[in-house]
């Protein structure tokens, strides 16, 4: 105890004292060195011979050196700041090899801790709900007609409540506008309205507060509300004492009870959520009553033990049912189906197949990166082959060698790691905005502990594996360089088919730019004006605040044309509203054309050009005989040979004439054709149809103040939002492709200039193995230029083989690109031809500097050497 | 590999070699070279300490707290570095002797019966 106390003492007395310590030992060592060496005189051998036997007898002093610190326990502590030390000697002597690693390292570690923290946030992490995996969106489709979700009636919901025996409980679900009052001004309130249970079906628990007491959403009961974890932050003041605060909303005040923990915006960002009875629109007793008007969503829990698929059989049952019980409501013409799918799924449906891309792509990236890792160890194994060589000669064991190396790749990769770490958390603010265009998940992507992991990880694989395992290949002296020449081979492919993919991404965007949408964006402006559903609770006044609205708006100076329609084109989030006509009534033959209500100018305000007939006119007025225009899509679909002006659609028992034919519009989005549609006026068919579409004379941006203002004077209550510009509009729908491309771009050129780097470094150590055979060729007559063709024959060898392989690895990108491009084959020969030619140009430059050295040997230097 | 041999025999000979300079500094404070010197004489040129085990060693005893280290002068009077046995040092030769004693003859008993 007190021995093993002393030696405690002793040990950190020796590791404070250092210097004294190394000095010490060389004075003792040397001392039996000199003695060793007197000795030898005494036995009568010469000064020089004593000396060479004593040294020979002495052995290594390093490697005694090394055990006597070893002995004294300092060797692990002391042997780490030593190698630390030489590390860092090593790392700063080759300043621009280290460079290239630790940034080839952060941008291959960056590149795919950001793309992992969305994977991870969106596709992996289990939902934010309580046991998320059993929680099912239920979906109503009408195949035969082409339409993919339908939505559900209130009586309808109430039957697979009643009828189905999978779910644990079922829940209804809608959105609506509201306009809240109290405040400043109006504010537009989207609003989730949903069953009492809901909440608890999905498991949430309150942030604050309570959810939905059961009977809550019964008629009759007091108007509550839950409010969303962003709006309470961002609107509410995010304090505790928002519960029991009063929201004038509707007609009647509502009490806020509770506050919702972050969650994904699904199915909608709405702000806050009310009970289904507070609704006004769905407390219609018409709507109520009818079983084909469908608004709602259906959301459900799976009973344990219960699978997707039975619960499929047993809503479909009842699907059926319904078919059997209202044929005229479920015509066999529509079809009627019930699916239920997971939440899971749906929620990363549109994700998926590009997060997966750019997780491959990063993942080249990353593979590019090791090689240059690997790459730049074995130049370095090369180049201090001498010193490595001595160190051993001189008694450093192989394993202290391999200890050097090991803790030099540590440095690098600890370094590389914190740096593609930092890259990675700086750009994760773009990474969310980013994937929120895909998934509602993306406010769950954070560098968290799995992610940080996930780094970790690839960091000791990229930094220590292809940093230290290069140099202990057998023979690494002469395989080397070859080894070099295959990777940069590998690399020169991959950055083959990270430019190919980036390519023909590019080119399929540029197609997206350039398409001709149909309509004229420059010049327009919309913004969202919900009128307040209690207030103008019917046709009278609704037509009373459009007319006085579009009246006032068009006498601006600066307006050339004012409308109002249910949506304009490209607007996010908008989904098709189809409806079924016959030609005549009772007639078999029946189409089906998506439905837009939009009033008088609204062609003219957006440019839309007319093809035969004419526009609505003045004298389609509310109870003139009803007339519609359908584009050019439906008239070629349904009158191929005939002209659909004078003809009729029919449905049910209204029937409306066609008047004209209007061109084409890219309504839903710009890489889809226009499906056929029908446009009804709102002049005719008065409808809450929200969007204002105003074309002005210059600048659309600077009037949108006054046009506010306009709608605020016409009625102080009316909220206005998402005034945007139809330029924006448009840029904005494309904004997902190019934010992809963009991603695949940089990546690609990522891998282009860590390619370039690693092919300069083989070419340089490559010039300098031969520094001889080309001197020996300069002082035989060869002039400059053949010496830089011998290394460009080099360089062009190594691209053409990579080109080759390269090629063969975009065969396989047809699958997972297909999705992604718009009137582009993955196989496009423009652009694969654009690619190599960018690659050959790259080798080419990284050509220059060993090219330079090579035709700058002196040959009297390298014969004098020789 | 010649390395992994000579760890193999000086840990071999590790305790040993700690018995032999334990007992060479009992007769009187050395240094380095004169502990080598006196075992090689000791054993009449049977037993040759090398300096890569001796000096290990030495610092070993010195961190175990057996023995103790003062620099000095030499007979050439040249500055050197003299260790000398602790007092648990020479508990530690005893019982360490004792031990030797034992094992050695239990050896030769071992090696008579053959």
């Amino acid at each position: 105890m007190l021995d093993g106390l002393k030696g405690l003492i002793q040990r950190i007395r020796s590791s404070v004292h250092r210097r004294d310590f190394e000095d010490d030992l060389d004075q003792e060592l040397s001392f039996h060195l000199q003695m060793e060496v007197e000795k030898n005189i005494a036995l009568g051998m010469t000064t020089e011979r004593a000396r060479q036997e004593a040294g020979r007898s002495f052995g290594g002093v390093l490697r005694t050196k090394e055990d006597v610190r070893s002995s004294r326990g300092l060797a692990l502590i002391d042997g780490l700041g030593r190698d630390l030390l030489d590390a860092k000697r090593a790392l700063f002597a080759n300043a621009l090899g280290s460079a290239v690693i630790i940034g080839t390292l952060a941008l291959g570690i960056g590149a795919n801790t950001a793309i992992f923290s969305a994977i991870y946030g969106v596709l992996l992490r289990p939902l934010p709900f309580d046991d998320g995996d059993r929680l099912v969106l239920l979906t109503q489709s009408a195949p035969a007609a082409g339409v993919e979700d339908t939505r559900f009636s209130v009586a309808e919901v109430e039957q697979y409540i009643e009828e189905t025996e999978s779910f644990e409980s079922l829940v209804e679900y809608h959105t609506m506008p509201f306009i809240l009052l109290g405040g400043e001004e109006p504010v537009r309130v989207q609003t989730g309205v949903v069953s009492a249970e809901f909440f608890d079906v999905l498991g949430v628990e309150p942030h604050l507060g309570r959810m939905f007491l059961l009977g809550e959403d019964e008629p009759g009961a007091e108007a509550v509300l839950v409010v969303s974890y962003h709006y309470w932050r961002s609107h509410l003041g995010g304090d505790a004492d928002v519960i029991g605060a009063m929201l004038e909303m509707n007609d009647r005040p509502h009490r806020v009870v509770g506050v919702l923990p972050p969650l994904p915006d699904f199915p909608d960002r709405n702000d806050v959520y009310m009970p289904l009875s507070a609704c006004p629109f769905r407390a219609a007793p018409a709507f109520l009553a009818s079983r084909g008007s469908r608004m709602m969503r259906v959301l459900g829990r799976l009973k344990p033990n219960v699978s997707l698929d039975e619960a499929r059989v047993d809503a479909g049952l009842v699907a059926a049912r319904m078919v059997r019980t209202y044929p005229d409501i479920y015509p066999t013409s529509r079809g009627h189906v019930v699916r239920p799918s997971r939440l899971h799924d749906e929620l990363t449906r549109t994700a998926r197949p590009t997060l997966l891309l750019l997780l491959a792509t990063a993942g080249c990236v990353l593979l590019i990166a090791c090689a240059n890792v690997a790459n730049v160890t074995l130049s370095r194994v090369l180049r201090r082959r001498r010193e490595l060589e001595l160190r051993h000669a001189v008694g450093a064991s192989r394993g202290r060698i391999a200890r050097q190396l090991l803790v030099e790749a540590t440095v690098l990769a600890v370094l590389g790691g914190a740096l593609g770490l930092a890259l990675a958390g700086s750009s994760l603010g773009l990474i969310v905005d980013y994937a929120s265009r895909f998934t509602p998940r993306a406010s769950e992507i954070a560098l968290d502990g799995v992610v940080l992991l996930f780094t970790l990880a690839i960091s000791a694989v990229t930094g220590l594996a292809f940093g230290t395992l290069p140099a202990f290949l057998p023979r690494v002296q002469v395989r080397g360089q070859r080894l070099r020449r295959a990777l940069v081979t590998a690399q020169v492919a991959a950055s083959l088919v990270l430019l190919a993919t980036a390519g023909l991404m590019l080119r399929s965007l540029l197609h997206l730019e350039r398409i001709d949408p149909g309509f004229d964006s420059e010049h327009v402006l919309t913004m969202l004006v919900d009128l307040n559903w209690s207030k103008y609770d019917d046709t009278g006044p609704v037509r009373g605040f459009h007319e006085k609205l579009l009246r006032e708006i068009e006498a601006h100076p600066s307006v050339v044309s004012a409308a109002i329609s249910r949506t304009f084109p490209l607007a996010r989030g908008e989904v098709p509203q189809q409806a079924r006509f016959q030609l005549a009534e009772a007639s078999e033959q029946s189409r089906v054309l998506d439905v837009h209500a939009v009033s008088r100018e609204y062609f003219r305000a957006i440019g839309v050009p007319l093809v035969r007939g004419r526009f609505f006119s003045p004298r389609d007025k509310f109870g003139s005989p009803a007339v519609v225009l359908i584009n050019q899509a439906a008239a070629v679909r349904y009158w191929p040979d005939t002209s659909p002006v004078g003809e009729s659609l029919v449905a049910g028992k209204d029937s409306a004439e066609i008047v004209g034919v209007v061109d084409d519009v890219r309504q839903y989005r710009l890489d889809a054709p226009a499906a056929p549609t029908a446009y009804v006026s709102i002049e005719q068919f008065p409808l809450r149809v929200s969007h204002l579409v105003v074309r002005t004379r210059d600048e659309p941006a600077r009037v949108s103040e006054e046009l506010i203002s306009i709608v605020h004077g016409i009625d102080p209550d009316q909220a206005v939002a998402s005034v945007k510009t139809f330029d924006n509009v448009r840029s904005e729908s494309l904004a997902a492709p190019r934010l992809t491309t963009s991603l695949l771009s940089l990546f690609a050129a990522l891998a282009l200039a860590i390619t370039i780097v690693g092919l300069s470094g083989v070419l340089a150590v490559s010039v300098s193995q031969r520094e001889s055979e080309l001197g020996i060729r300069i002082a035989l007559g060869a002039t400059r230029a053949r010496v830089l063709a011998i290394v460009m024959r080099e360089a062009l060898a190594l691209i053409a083989l990579g080109i080759a392989l390269g090629a063969l690895g975009v065969l396989p990108l047809r699958s997972l690109l297909s999705g992604h491009l718009f009137e582009v084959e993955p196989t496009d020969p423009a652009t694969l031809a654009a690619v190599c030619t960018l690659l050959v140009a790259a080798a080419a430059a990284a050509c220059v500097i060993p090219a330079r050295r090579a035709a700058n040997i002196d040959p009297i230097t390298i014969l004098r050497t020789d | 590999m010649p390395k992994d041999k000579t760890k193999e025999k000086s840990d071999l000979l590790q305790g040993t070699l700690d018995l032999l300079i334990l007992k060479t500094l009992s007769l009187a404070p050395m240094h380095g070279w004169g502990i080598s010197q006196r075992i090689q004489q000791m054993s009449k040129d049977v037993l040759q300490v090398n300096q890569g085990s001796l000096y290990p060693a030495l610092h070993r005893l010195q961190v175990q707290g057996w023995i103790q280290s003062e620099w000095g002068a030499s007979d050439n009077n040249r500055r050197a570095k003299f260790y000398e046995l602790t007092a648990s040092g020479r508990n530690r030769l005893r019982d360490e002797t004792r031990n030797w004693e034992r094992l050695s003859g239990a050896v030769v008993r071992i090696l008579q019966t053959s």
